[in-house]
């Protein structure tokens, strides 16, 4: 399903880039003044907002695009329909729930287990490992969960705009205009499962790494 | 007490600390505080609130500095022995994430030993403390004396010589907090531990303590020292543990009233 390899690009590369830097900035007071009024002011665009104009730059051009260039793309059927500007705005809607709560586990680690664990002598890494990301780790998830709903939401909207062949919000689309209307809501009961099933997996993990928060006061 | 001459485990002399408080004024914690505290020993210290028994433990610790006067461990100064203190505070700091055997084995974990030796050592701990059966679990899953005997337990792991505790005991049920003060002079005698143990309980001062330093509050100030030179394990219904007591007791309420 091409709907679900866009989901997966686009939400992962979210997640890889939104964690490391959250991390980072949560541990330093300087990285995070200047990531505050950037986040803040981008996070409130929403990705839609961005289709057009990421069309404009990127064209239709895909990740097919930029392996083998713009006259054999075709070639690959199915990176060829991964387009640069859908995976921009994907990206989006992931980065900034994931950045945001992963800053926040770091930031709200009680002082006392960082004392602890530097009085048994530990390094900056070892901090980090023990004690900082553990903490953060639930965080992340949640992050994770929240930035999941609102990238499904873009994805569908994104692939009812011009330049998809392909896709679960394309055959909505298309089905819509033929006014095949037994497949239009099949399209939006798929949706609707999928959008169910992907929260309660990462639900799961969630409450795999959340179990000792209760009681943390 | 022996006739071989002791040596000094903690050392303060002439501490003093500031506080700025919110409305920007200096508020003292600590006039010129001195104390000695011998190896091998515990020593209590005893005050009300505000006598900044705690702000001792931790400018000892080396986590704060004082503003003037010198603190020191076996004659040392206190950042040199980073991985050789341990602090019992009385909320545990057990790490929530971790099964009670990673928190025990953390100090070993974190100075490298193997995972062989480490789980060895955690489970003879483990023994040795009462906490068989609770490996696996979460600290959460725990009540307040048992994890109070697992961070005691990480204590031990770490082997570390000087013990900082800070009312470890204070938010337990009297029985519990009877059993691990006994716990606590079983294995400062057996692995020849100096504690200095902040306590607002005379009772606790005066079983466990081999010292007392009675401070005053509002600046925090040491009114009088002295020794109990009485063998453990003592006998709350004695007559010289009465009379210990009122000692305490009389010296406190002097100051209170004053």
């Amino acid at each position: 399903m091409m709907t679900l390899i866009r989901l997966t690009l686009g939400f992962g590369l979210g997640i890889i880039t939104a964690v490391p830097l959250g991390l980072w900035a949560g541990q330093s007071r300087v990285v995070d003044r200047i990531f505050y009024p950037v986040v803040q002011m981008a996070r409130s665009i929403n990705p839609i907002v961005l289709l057009p104009i990421a069309t404009v730059i990127f064209g239709l051009s895909s990740i097919a695009s930029v392996m083998s260039g713009e006259m054999e793309a075709w070639k690959h059927d199915v990176w060829d329909q991964v387009q640069l500007a859908m995976i921009l705005i994907l990206w989006w809607g992931a980065f900034f729930p994931v950045f945001l709560s992963t800053t926040h586990g770091v930031r709200t680690v009680r002082r006392a287990y960082i004392d602890t664990v530097m009085i048994m002598g530990a390094s900056k890494v070892q901090i980090f490992q023990k004690v900082i990301f553990p903490h953060a780790l639930p965080f992340i998830v949640n992050g994770t969960r929240i930035g999941m709903g609102v990238t499904w939401l873009v994805l569908i909207a994104a692939e009812i705009f011009p330049g998809t062949r392909s896709g679960i919000g394309y055959m909505l689309c298309t089905a819509c205009k033929t006014s095949d209307y037994q497949y239009t809501f099949a399209a939006i009961l798929v949706i609707g499962v999928t959008g169910l099933i992907m929260d309660a997996v990462i639900h799961r993990i969630e409450l795999a790494v959340s179990h000792w928060q209760a009681a943390e006061k | 007490m022996t006739g071989i001459a002791q040596t000094t485990a903690f050392s303060l002399h002439n501490i003093i600390k500031d506080y700025t408080s919110r409305e920007g004024t200096a508020v003292r914690a600590l006039d010129s505080v001195s104390l000695d505290a011998e190896q091998g020993r515990i020593t209590c210290l005893v005050g009300p609130t505000g006598s900044g028994k705690s702000t001792i433990l931790r400018i000892i610790s080396g986590i704060e500095e004082a503003d003037s006067g010198s603190a020191q461990i076996s004659g040392r100064k206190p950042h040199e022995f980073i991985g050789k203190l341990g602090y019992l505070t009385q909320h545990h700091t057990l790490l929530p994430w971790m099964r009670i055997r990673d928190n025990i084995g953390l100090p070993l974990d974190i100075v490298g030993q193997n995972r062989e030796t480490q789980g060895e050592k955690v489970a003879r701990i483990c023994e040795l403390l009462g906490l068989q059966g609770t490996e696996s679990l979460y600290p959460y899953e725990l009540s307040g004396g048992m994890q109070q005997r697992a961070a005691i337990g990480r204590l031990l792991a770490g082997g570390a010589p000087y013990w900082l505790m800070d009312e470890p005991f204070s938010a337990l049920d009297e029985k519990t907090r009877q059993r691990l003060q006994r716990l606590l002079l079983q294995l400062v005698r057996e692995n020849s531990i100096s504690a200095l143990f902040v306590t607002h309980s005379i009772d606790e001062a005066v079983f466990l303590a081999d010292r007392v330093v009675i401070l005053s509050a509002g600046p925090g100030r040491v009114i009088e020292t002295f020794d109990i030179a009485v063998s453990h394990p003592r006998d709350r219904l004695s007559n010289e543990y009465g009379r210990n007591m009122e000692r305490i007791r009389r010296k406190i309420e002097s100051v209170l009233s004053e």
